[in-house]
């Protein structure tokens, strides 16, 4: 069958597919959310992929352009775009990881949107700022404080959880 | 390289955790690939379209953004050269308007059934975003305070059916929502009442093995908050909230019931009086926190009078709301 995005979209899509949910869980806080934005995200990417393919690092772009889509919807319409789940979160039969996935999303809760963009960026793809800053489509200063922010935040809720704190205390 | 907090380490590791895999849904990638396909082809559509526009010097665009539309983002020409929009593949569903333009259009996750608009509600409202509120935000999700949370054994009778998915279909700037029109539901998903609420002001609908629930938004026929809001007798708890502040808080039930009341009776313009967004004024959230775990939340605008974009006749509400907030 012709590939419907271009030569190796369709390969990328496979490759890439589960990487960008799992970004998009993280970004939106909701598995349904993730899927529509990173459908959007990648339809996007599929329309440029003769540029982007060109220059490499696909999937850089691909999370730049999430991270963009989550940040301007709420830029552009100014009013809150709902989405979410009534599902519980998905969590692993893990004990520690499925209580650190749950202190976590929590905590993330707690965060703007544009706090959470910039903490996820940081911590999960290990972006420097001027990285975050660039697909965040913001300055340097602007990501450094939405950053600073996020991350303080989170520290003042995790702190809180005692059984955060006695992970942290073992050096785990 | 400056060393890392414990906490954030933890941050990171459990942001590899497993917990946020999300499983991909069959065909999602082919989903992609049509719909990439797709977006080429209303592309060409778009671009002939404005090379004809300008071609006739019809400021059309320009027209087409001034119109504007509630929840869109439009980037737009005239539709001489787009293609026919679908049918739907639902047996009894009307046929889809003819257009006459074409627009790429930013929906929000909502439903109109019956001429009603519904919006999603969000898993939480700390989640929301501080800007102007105009659809509602609810909570059942971890972080709702408890009974509330909802499941598929709460759906009931069908009371609908997703006609169109908006997302995917080419529409004219002016479109007007109808039934069966929704932003992201698929095509076929069922619309179903949900226990304990009356089907004008909460459904449910069952998308990817999830529950998803929609509260009205604005009905067109609305006269009073009553026709907005299923809330008499089930608020035990009203929050304000400026920012992500939450300066004060109704906890007497004489309060509750004044305020709630006065919100129900409250006349409601028609919806074409509309209010500039620059004079909306300071946002409150008014946060009802309902019996059963749920919370109905709507932004309100002291200074214009507005609940949800919606203006309410002063001043029974305002005086109910300053009453509430000074503590009388």
């Amino acid at each position: 069958m012709a590939s419907m995005g271009g030569e190796g979209f369709d390969e990328f899509v496979d490759a890439e597919l589960p990487g960008l949910l799992r970004l998009g869980h993280l970004l939106t806080g909701s598995p349904h959310d993730a899927w529509d934005l990173t459908q959007d995200a990648l339809v996007r990417v599929g329309l440029a992929w003769s540029r982007i393919d060109a220059n490499g690092n696909s999937a850089g772009y691909a999370q730049r352009t999430m991270a963009r889509l989550h940040v301007s919807r709420w830029r552009r319409l100014r009013r809150e775009v709902l989405g979410g789940s009534a599902e519980g979160p998905t969590i692993p039969d893990r004990a520690a990881d499925a209580e650190l996935a749950a202190t976590l999303r929590t905590a993330l809760q707690q965060l703007g949107r544009q706090q959470r963009t910039a903490v996820v960026l940081r911590y999960y793809c290990d972006l420097p700022l001027q990285d975050i800053a660039d697909y965040m489509g913001c300055s340097v200063g602007g990501a450094k404080s939405q950053l600073s922010r996020g991350t303080s935040r989170l520290r003042d809720f995790l702190s809180t959880d005692p059984r955060i704190e006695s992970r942290v205390k073992e050096g785990r | 390289m400056k060393a890392m907090h414990p906490l954030e380490e933890e941050v990171r590791r459990a942001m590899r955790s497993p917990g946020w895999d999300v499983p991909v849904p069959p065909e999602a990638a082919q989903d992609i690939r049509r719909a990439v396909s797709r977006r080429r082809g209303q592309r060409r559509g778009l671009v002939t379209a404005g090379i004809a526009a300008a071609v006739l010097a019809v400021p059309a665009a320009a027209e087409v953004a001034m119109r504007g539309l509630d929840r869109t983002t439009i980037s737009a020409v005239p539709q001489s050269t787009v293609k026919a929009v679908p049918q739907s593949t639902v047996k009894g569903c009307p046929p889809p308007v003819t257009p006459d333009g074409a627009a790429i259009i930013e929906w929000v996750d909502f439903i109109n059934l019956d001429g009603r608009e519904y919006g999603r509600l969000v898993p939480n409202p700390q989640t929301l975003v501080p800007g102007v509120a105009i659809f509602p935000g609810a909570s059942f999700g971890p972080m709702a305070p408890v009974p509330g949370d909802l499941t598929r054994q709460d759906l009931g009778e069908r009371v609908g059916v997703v006609c169109y998915r908006l997302s995917d279909l080419t529409l004219p700037p002016d479109y007007q929502t109808r039934s069966g029109d929704a932003g992201f539901l698929p095509v076929g998903t069922e619309l179903r009442a949900l226990e304990g609420y009356a089907p004008w002001f909460r459904v449910g609908a069952m998308v990817r093995g999830g529950l998803a629930v929609y509260e009205l938004v604005d009905r067109p026929d609305a006269e009073t908050g009553a026709d907005l809001f299923d809330i008499s007798g089930k608020v035990r708890r009203i929050a304000f909230l400026a920012g992500r502040r939450e300066p004060a808080a109704v906890t007497d039930p004489q309060d509750i019931r004044t305020l709630v009341d006065a919100l129900l009776a409250a006349k409601l313009y028609p919806v074409e009086h509309r209010i500039p967004e620059d004079a909306y004024g300071t946002e409150v959230r008014l946060r009802f926190f309902l019996d059963d775990g749920t919370i109905v939340q709507r932004g309100y605008f002291p200074d214009a009078d507005l609940v949800n974009a919606r203006a309410v006749e002063p001043p029974q509400l305002q005086q109910a709301y300053d009453a509430a907030t000074t503590g009388r």
